[in-house]
Protein backbone atom coordinates (compact mmCIF):
# COMPACT_ATOMS: atom_id res chain seq x y z
CA UNK A 1 0.00 0.00 0.00
CA UNK A 2 1.22 3.68 -0.44
CA UNK A 3 1.13 5.48 2.52
CA UNK A 4 2.30 9.26 3.19
CA UNK A 5 3.06 9.89 6.35
CA UNK A 6 3.14 13.89 7.01
CA UNK A 7 5.67 14.38 10.19
CA UNK A 8 8.52 12.49 11.24
CA UNK A 9 8.26 13.50 14.66
CA UNK A 10 8.30 10.46 17.89
CA UNK A 11 4.74 9.04 16.70
CA UNK A 12 5.91 9.87 12.76
CA UNK A 13 8.80 7.79 13.32
CA UNK A 14 6.91 5.16 15.16
CA UNK A 15 4.63 4.52 12.34
CA UNK A 16 7.03 4.50 10.08
CA UNK A 17 9.05 1.75 11.43
CA UNK A 18 6.02 -0.33 11.39
CA UNK A 19 4.57 0.11 8.58
CA UNK A 20 8.12 -0.07 7.04
CA UNK A 21 8.56 -3.84 8.12
CA UNK A 22 5.48 -4.80 5.91
CA UNK A 23 5.49 -4.54 2.02
CA UNK A 24 4.68 -0.89 2.17
CA UNK A 25 5.24 2.24 -0.20
CA UNK A 26 6.42 4.73 2.18
CA UNK A 27 6.09 8.52 1.55
CA UNK A 28 7.55 11.01 4.60
CA UNK A 29 7.02 14.41 4.41
CA UNK A 30 8.52 17.25 7.23
CA UNK A 31 9.07 20.62 7.52
CA UNK A 32 12.83 20.04 8.72
CA UNK A 33 15.04 17.81 6.85
CA UNK A 34 17.10 17.16 10.09
CA UNK A 35 14.01 15.23 11.52
CA UNK A 36 14.46 12.51 8.89
CA UNK A 37 17.96 11.37 10.77
CA UNK A 38 16.85 8.60 12.82
CA UNK A 39 14.19 7.36 10.49
CA UNK A 40 16.53 7.48 7.32
CA UNK A 41 18.77 4.85 9.13
CA UNK A 42 16.16 2.30 9.92
CA UNK A 43 14.49 2.67 6.77
CA UNK A 44 16.09 2.59 3.38
CA UNK A 45 13.34 2.09 0.84
CA UNK A 46 10.86 5.00 2.17
CA UNK A 47 11.15 8.26 0.06
CA UNK A 48 11.72 11.40 2.40
CA UNK A 49 10.87 15.01 1.11
CA UNK A 50 11.36 18.17 3.14
CA UNK A 51 8.57 20.82 2.86
CA UNK A 52 4.99 21.92 4.12
CA UNK A 53 2.43 19.59 4.37
CA UNK A 54 -0.21 22.71 3.89
CA UNK A 55 1.34 23.21 0.65
CA UNK A 56 -0.81 21.13 -1.82
CA UNK A 57 1.99 21.32 -4.39
CA UNK A 58 4.37 19.10 -1.48
CA UNK A 59 1.69 16.63 -1.22
CA UNK A 60 1.47 16.34 -4.86
CA UNK A 61 5.07 15.65 -5.04
CA UNK A 62 4.88 13.31 -1.92
CA UNK A 63 2.01 10.87 -4.11
CA UNK A 64 -0.97 11.96 -2.61
CA UNK A 65 -2.94 11.54 -5.64
CA UNK A 66 -1.90 7.30 -5.89
CA UNK A 67 -2.14 7.40 -1.77
CA UNK A 68 -3.85 4.90 -0.18
CA UNK A 69 -3.42 5.61 2.87
CA UNK A 70 -2.57 9.65 4.64
CA UNK A 71 -1.63 10.34 7.95
CA UNK A 72 -1.03 13.71 9.17
CA UNK A 73 1.32 13.39 12.35
CA UNK A 74 2.95 16.72 13.19
CA UNK A 75 2.61 19.03 15.85
CA UNK A 76 0.48 21.47 14.54
CA UNK A 77 -3.08 20.69 15.09
CA UNK A 78 -4.34 23.18 12.12
CA UNK A 79 -1.46 21.89 9.79
CA UNK A 80 -2.87 18.50 10.42
CA UNK A 81 -6.63 19.09 10.07
CA UNK A 82 -5.93 20.89 6.71
CA UNK A 83 -3.53 18.50 4.86
CA UNK A 84 -5.76 15.86 5.92
CA UNK A 85 -8.98 17.50 4.42
CA UNK A 86 -6.83 18.16 1.37
CA UNK A 87 -6.50 14.74 1.34
CA UNK A 88 -10.05 13.25 1.89
CA UNK A 89 -11.85 15.94 -0.18
CA UNK A 90 -10.00 17.06 -3.08
CA UNK A 91 -7.56 14.12 -3.69
CA UNK A 92 -9.84 11.24 -2.46
CA UNK A 93 -7.83 9.78 -0.03
CA UNK A 94 -9.90 6.34 1.11
CA UNK A 95 -7.72 6.36 4.64
CA UNK A 96 -7.24 9.49 6.21
CA UNK A 97 -5.99 10.08 9.77
CA UNK A 98 -5.19 13.37 11.57
CA UNK A 99 -3.59 13.92 14.90
CA UNK A 100 -4.89 16.73 16.89
CA UNK A 101 -4.13 17.16 20.12
CA UNK A 102 -6.78 19.88 21.24
CA UNK A 103 -9.99 17.91 22.19
CA UNK A 104 -12.44 20.02 21.64
CA UNK A 105 -11.02 20.57 17.59
CA UNK A 106 -10.75 16.90 17.47
CA UNK A 107 -14.36 16.09 18.57
CA UNK A 108 -15.34 18.94 16.10
CA UNK A 109 -13.70 17.80 13.32
CA UNK A 110 -15.06 14.10 13.70
CA UNK A 111 -18.56 15.00 14.90
CA UNK A 112 -19.23 17.50 12.26
CA UNK A 113 -17.09 16.51 9.54
CA UNK A 114 -16.43 13.22 9.70
CA UNK A 115 -12.79 13.22 9.78
CA UNK A 116 -10.83 10.82 11.56
CA UNK A 117 -9.16 12.14 14.76
CA UNK A 118 -7.04 10.73 16.97
CA UNK A 119 -6.31 13.00 19.55
CA UNK A 120 -3.23 12.20 22.26
CA UNK A 121 -4.13 14.20 25.26
CA UNK A 122 -7.57 12.05 25.44
CA UNK A 123 -5.77 9.05 25.43
CA UNK A 124 -2.91 10.67 27.99
CA UNK A 125 -5.72 11.53 30.33
CA UNK A 126 -7.74 8.58 29.92
CA UNK A 127 -4.62 6.83 30.74
CA UNK A 128 -3.39 8.47 33.68
CA UNK A 129 -7.04 8.23 35.07
CA UNK A 130 -6.80 4.50 34.20
CA UNK A 131 -3.79 4.16 36.18
CA UNK A 132 -5.03 6.10 39.42
CA UNK A 133 -7.74 3.45 39.36
CA UNK A 134 -10.66 6.55 38.95
CA UNK A 135 -13.49 5.60 37.23
CA UNK B 1 -22.67 44.38 13.10
CA UNK B 2 -20.41 42.25 15.45
CA UNK B 3 -17.65 41.10 13.59
CA UNK B 4 -14.53 39.21 14.98
CA UNK B 5 -11.23 39.51 13.38
CA UNK B 6 -9.01 36.64 13.85
CA UNK B 7 -5.26 37.73 13.19
CA UNK B 8 -3.95 41.58 13.83
CA UNK B 9 -1.34 41.64 11.31
CA UNK B 10 -1.96 44.43 8.71
CA UNK B 11 -4.74 43.32 7.12
CA UNK B 12 -6.26 42.71 10.20
CA UNK B 13 -5.18 45.47 12.11
CA UNK B 14 -6.65 47.87 9.54
CA UNK B 15 -9.67 45.81 8.79
CA UNK B 16 -10.20 46.47 12.47
CA UNK B 17 -9.60 50.09 12.33
CA UNK B 18 -12.30 50.24 9.48
CA UNK B 19 -14.78 48.48 10.70
CA UNK B 20 -14.34 50.75 14.51
CA UNK B 21 -14.78 53.64 12.14
CA UNK B 22 -18.23 52.89 10.64
CA UNK B 23 -19.55 52.07 13.91
CA UNK B 24 -19.26 48.08 14.28
CA UNK B 25 -18.41 46.36 17.25
CA UNK B 26 -15.42 44.42 16.69
CA UNK B 27 -12.93 41.66 18.80
CA UNK B 28 -9.77 41.17 17.72
CA UNK B 29 -7.59 38.11 18.23
CA UNK B 30 -4.19 37.81 18.10
CA UNK B 31 -2.09 35.21 18.98
CA UNK B 32 1.29 36.54 19.67
CA UNK B 33 1.51 37.99 22.97
CA UNK B 34 4.21 40.95 22.11
CA UNK B 35 2.03 41.88 18.57
CA UNK B 36 -1.26 41.98 21.70
CA UNK B 37 0.66 43.81 24.07
CA UNK B 38 1.18 46.61 21.46
CA UNK B 39 -2.71 47.14 20.42
CA UNK B 40 -4.04 47.21 24.01
CA UNK B 41 -3.51 50.92 24.09
CA UNK B 42 -5.54 51.55 20.76
CA UNK B 43 -8.42 48.70 21.39
CA UNK B 44 -8.93 48.06 25.18
CA UNK B 45 -10.89 45.22 25.71
CA UNK B 46 -11.34 44.67 21.94
CA UNK B 47 -8.13 42.93 21.58
CA UNK B 48 -7.95 39.45 22.98
CA UNK B 49 -4.94 37.17 23.27
CA UNK B 50 -4.97 33.98 22.25
CA UNK B 51 -5.39 31.23 19.37
CA UNK B 52 -8.69 31.95 17.63
CA UNK B 53 -8.64 27.96 16.42
CA UNK B 54 -8.90 27.40 19.83
CA UNK B 55 -12.89 27.46 20.93
CA UNK B 56 -12.37 28.51 24.63
CA UNK B 57 -10.41 31.77 22.55
CA UNK B 58 -13.24 32.21 20.40
CA UNK B 59 -15.93 32.29 22.81
CA UNK B 60 -14.00 35.10 24.70
CA UNK B 61 -14.06 36.94 21.86
CA UNK B 62 -17.94 36.42 21.83
CA UNK B 63 -18.08 33.84 19.05
CA UNK B 64 -21.40 32.96 20.29
CA UNK B 65 -23.25 36.02 19.54
CA UNK B 66 -21.12 37.43 16.61
CA UNK B 67 -22.55 38.40 12.67
CA UNK B 68 -19.54 38.20 10.90
CA UNK B 69 -15.89 36.19 11.58
CA UNK B 70 -13.00 36.99 9.08
CA UNK B 71 -9.73 35.08 9.45
CA UNK B 72 -6.73 37.29 8.02
CA UNK B 73 -3.41 34.98 9.20
CA UNK B 74 -0.66 35.00 7.03
CA UNK B 75 -1.15 30.85 6.58
CA UNK B 76 -4.03 29.20 5.14
CA UNK B 77 -4.23 25.96 7.77
CA UNK B 78 -5.01 28.60 10.38
CA UNK B 79 -7.41 30.37 8.35
CA UNK B 80 -9.59 27.41 7.35
CA UNK B 81 -9.75 25.90 10.61
CA UNK B 82 -10.70 29.28 12.71
CA UNK B 83 -13.20 29.71 10.14
CA UNK B 84 -14.54 25.88 10.50
CA UNK B 85 -14.59 25.85 13.99
CA UNK B 86 -16.49 29.14 14.51
CA UNK B 87 -18.84 27.34 12.24
CA UNK B 88 -19.18 24.26 13.65
CA UNK B 89 -19.03 25.15 17.36
CA UNK B 90 -20.68 28.44 17.90
CA UNK B 91 -22.66 28.69 14.61
CA UNK B 92 -21.41 32.07 13.35
CA UNK B 93 -23.53 32.81 10.56
CA UNK B 94 -21.13 33.70 8.14
CA UNK B 95 -17.04 33.60 7.62
CA UNK B 96 -14.67 34.82 5.68
CA UNK B 97 -11.26 33.59 4.83
CA UNK B 98 -8.02 35.03 3.69
CA UNK B 99 -6.53 32.57 1.15
CA UNK B 100 -2.63 33.22 0.66
CA UNK B 101 -2.47 30.35 -1.47
CA UNK B 102 -4.25 30.18 -4.72
CA UNK B 103 -4.20 26.49 -4.74
CA UNK B 104 -6.30 26.55 -1.69
CA UNK B 105 -8.73 28.68 -2.87
CA UNK B 106 -11.17 25.38 -4.04
CA UNK B 107 -10.37 23.56 -0.60
CA UNK B 108 -11.87 26.58 1.32
CA UNK B 109 -15.35 27.13 -1.19
CA UNK B 110 -16.20 23.12 -0.90
CA UNK B 111 -15.62 23.42 2.89
CA UNK B 112 -18.09 25.90 3.69
CA UNK B 113 -16.50 28.96 4.02
CA UNK B 114 -18.51 31.73 3.16
CA UNK B 115 -16.29 33.97 1.15
CA UNK B 116 -12.53 34.01 0.34
CA UNK B 117 -10.46 36.92 0.13
CA UNK B 118 -7.37 35.65 -2.49
CA UNK B 119 -4.70 38.34 -1.41
CA UNK B 120 -2.14 36.85 -4.01
CA UNK B 121 -4.35 37.10 -6.73
CA UNK B 122 -6.05 40.71 -6.05
CA UNK B 123 -1.66 41.56 -6.14
CA UNK B 124 -1.02 40.16 -9.09
CA UNK B 125 -4.52 41.52 -10.60
CA UNK B 126 -3.27 45.27 -9.83
CA UNK B 127 0.06 44.46 -11.03
CA UNK B 128 -1.71 42.87 -14.10
CA UNK B 129 -3.58 46.28 -14.75
CA UNK B 130 -0.36 48.04 -15.00
CA UNK B 131 0.94 45.31 -17.68
CA UNK B 132 -2.03 45.89 -19.35
CA UNK B 133 -4.13 44.77 -22.14
CA UNK B 134 -5.83 40.92 -21.63
CA UNK B 135 -5.32 40.06 -18.58
CA UNK B 136 -7.84 39.03 -16.42
CA UNK B 137 -7.58 39.06 -12.67
CA UNK B 138 -10.00 37.37 -10.24
CA UNK B 139 -10.98 40.65 -7.94
CA UNK B 140 -14.00 38.10 -5.73
CA UNK B 141 -14.98 35.22 -5.26
CA UNK B 142 -17.98 33.72 -3.57
CA UNK B 143 -19.88 30.31 -3.72
CA UNK B 144 -19.88 29.57 -7.52
CA UNK B 145 -19.23 32.80 -8.68
CA UNK B 146 -16.41 35.63 -9.03
CA UNK B 147 -15.92 39.12 -9.99
CA UNK B 148 -13.13 39.71 -12.41
CA UNK B 149 -11.25 42.72 -14.19
CA UNK B 150 -9.96 42.40 -17.36
CA UNK B 151 -8.61 45.14 -19.68
CA UNK B 152 -9.60 45.69 -23.37
CA UNK B 153 -6.54 45.21 -25.55
CA UNK B 154 -6.11 47.39 -28.80
CA UNK B 155 -8.18 45.66 -31.67
CA UNK B 156 -10.38 43.05 -29.94
CA UNK B 157 -14.33 42.54 -31.34
CA UNK B 158 -15.92 44.37 -28.68
CA UNK B 159 -14.79 47.75 -29.14
CA UNK B 160 -17.28 49.94 -29.94
CA UNK B 161 -20.29 47.61 -29.89
CA UNK B 162 -22.86 48.20 -27.79
CA UNK B 163 -23.12 46.09 -24.80
CA UNK B 164 -26.20 44.07 -25.19
CA UNK B 165 -24.98 42.93 -29.17
CA UNK B 166 -22.14 41.02 -27.75
CA UNK B 167 -22.69 37.30 -26.76
CA UNK B 168 -21.29 36.86 -23.04
CA UNK B 169 -20.22 33.30 -21.85
CA UNK B 170 -23.19 31.24 -19.66
CA UNK B 171 -24.11 33.02 -16.41
CA UNK B 172 -21.85 36.16 -16.93
CA UNK B 173 -22.23 39.53 -16.88
CA UNK B 174 -20.45 42.66 -17.74
CA UNK B 175 -21.01 45.32 -14.31
CA UNK B 176 -18.84 48.14 -14.92
CA UNK B 177 -16.09 49.33 -17.19
CA UNK B 178 -13.37 51.61 -15.68
CA UNK B 179 -12.28 54.59 -18.37
CA UNK B 180 -9.88 57.13 -17.47
CA UNK B 181 -10.03 56.41 -13.79
CA UNK B 182 -13.71 56.77 -14.00
CA UNK B 183 -15.70 53.74 -13.37
CA UNK B 184 -19.38 53.45 -14.63
CA UNK B 185 -22.03 51.17 -14.95
CA UNK B 186 -22.46 49.10 -17.74
CA UNK B 187 -26.10 49.35 -19.48
CA UNK B 188 -27.19 47.37 -22.46
CA UNK B 189 -26.48 50.14 -25.21
CA UNK B 190 -23.18 51.49 -23.34
CA UNK B 191 -20.24 50.96 -25.84
CA UNK B 192 -16.53 49.84 -25.28
CA UNK B 193 -13.48 51.49 -26.15
CA UNK B 194 -10.21 50.09 -26.49
CA UNK B 195 -7.97 50.39 -23.06
CA UNK B 196 -11.00 50.08 -21.02
CA UNK B 197 -11.09 47.91 -17.81
CA UNK B 198 -13.91 45.92 -17.53
CA UNK B 199 -15.64 44.55 -14.19
CA UNK B 200 -17.60 41.46 -14.56
CA UNK B 201 -19.56 38.31 -12.99
CA UNK B 202 -18.41 35.27 -14.30
CA UNK B 203 -17.51 31.69 -12.59
CA UNK B 204 -14.82 29.60 -13.73
CA UNK B 205 -16.07 28.08 -16.68
CA UNK B 206 -17.13 31.74 -18.28
CA UNK B 207 -13.95 32.90 -17.30
CA UNK B 208 -12.08 31.46 -20.31
CA UNK B 209 -14.28 32.28 -22.25
CA UNK B 210 -14.68 35.64 -21.68
CA UNK B 211 -10.95 36.31 -21.73
CA UNK B 212 -11.14 34.89 -25.17
CA UNK B 213 -13.88 37.36 -26.48
CA UNK B 214 -12.63 40.27 -24.88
Amino acid sequence: MKVVICGSGKVGTKIAEALGQQDNDLVIIDRDADAFRPIEAILTNAQFISGNIADQDVLVKAGIEGADIFLALTNDDNANIFSAQIAKELFKVKKVIACVKDPVRAKAFTDELGLVTVCGTDLIADQIKKKMGAK
Amino acid sequence: MFVIIAGAGRVGYNLAKGLLAEGHEIALVEKDKSRYQTLVDEFGESVINGDASDAFTLKQAGANRCDLLVATAGNDEDNLVICQMAKIVYMVPKTIARVNDPKNEVLFTKLGIDQTVNTTNMISALIGHKVGAGFLAELLSFQNAEIVQIEVPEGSGVIGKPVKDLILPKDTLLIASIRDEQVQVLKGDSTILANDSLIALTNKAGEEALRKLI
